[in-house]
């Protein structure tokens, strides 16, 4: 284990790709560790989420755990976790409030009605 | 997920079955992994208390049995078991990964321009290394403009 970053490097990197999971996380991880911050090579992160497929939960949360363990140890898969889902749990407690506050309106029954559609579609696999 | 829906609605009645389907479609405005969908869903069925429960239900199996992988991984690197996990599980992954680019590919329909909007993107996050955000911004105008 040559290479190690610190708690706050990790958090703030797992951070930015929490926040920018448009188009699936796993391509925001590639483009940021592999491409822009060469942490990992693509033959480990192609190997970090073929284990992250075989031990249970997420894939792309298991492969967040496994490099932040990997570039500080336990604080580094905490500070790695931390960043990652951050601020998309913030954006779901929001938008839980606000939907228990306001489903009964028309125009979000909707809305969600229409989003449904698409996606049942889309998560074919 | 069918399993869920039964248990969640049609065996506890925690949440309607809209509210499941509501749930579901608002959590993929979020960022951040799908997975945590479970919160929201959480959330609706038992308030705050829910949305810590199904959260942690989740990511604590996650994380142990990753963080037992890594400290296994870092320990025995070279041995002959993970070497062998390591080559052959990841062309595995590649496949799973294509696959489900494939089939969700067809959602596409029968828009032509979908499809041009999708190879776009194919060849820029191949060929290029322009952010991203700009392809999401031309797919969101072609998009309103009704071209897709």
């Amino acid at each position: 284990m040559p290479e190690t970053r610190s708690a706050r490097e990790i958090f703030l990197t797992f951070a930015r790709i929490g926040a920018s999971g448009f188009g699936g996380v796993n391509y925001w991880v590639r483009r940021i560790l592999v491409q822009e911050k060469r942490w990992i090579t693509d033959r480990e992160y192609l190997e970090g989420l073929a284990l992250g497929q075989i031990i249970p939960g997420p894939n792309v949360y298991n492969l967040t755990v496994m490099i932040g363990y990997r570039f500080g140890g336990v604080r580094g898969a905490f500070a790695a976790v931390g960043g990652l889902l951050g601020v998309p749990l913030a954006v779901l407690l929001l938008l839980g409030l606000l939907y228990s506050r306001y489903s009964a309106l028309p125009v979000l029954q909707h809305a969600l009605a229409g989003m449904d559609r698409s996606q049942s579609a889309a998560s074919a696999p | 997920m069918p399993d869920m829906y039964r248990y969640v609605v049609d065996d506890n009645a925690m949440v309607s079955s809209r509210e499941f389907s509501d749930v579901y479609a608002l959590a993929q405005a979020a960022p951040g992994p799908n997975a945590l969908w479970v919160t929201l869903l959480g959330l609706q069925a038992r308030g705050a208390a829910g949305a810590l429960a199904t959260t942690l239900g989740i990511l604590i199996p996650a994380t142990v049995f990753s963080l037992i992988a890594s400290a296994l991984h870092a320990r025995h690197a070279d041995s002959p078991l993970a070497l062998a996990i390591r080559r052959g599980l990841a062309p595995v992954a590649l496949g799973f990964m294509l696959a489900s680019g494939w089939l969700l590919l067809r959602s596409i329909g029968q828009s032509v321009g979908g499809y041009a909007l999708a190879l776009a993107a194919l060849g820029v996050a191949m060929g290029t290394r322009v952010n991203p955000l700009w392809v999401m911004a031309a797919g969101a105008i072609a998009g309103t403009a009704g071209v897709v």
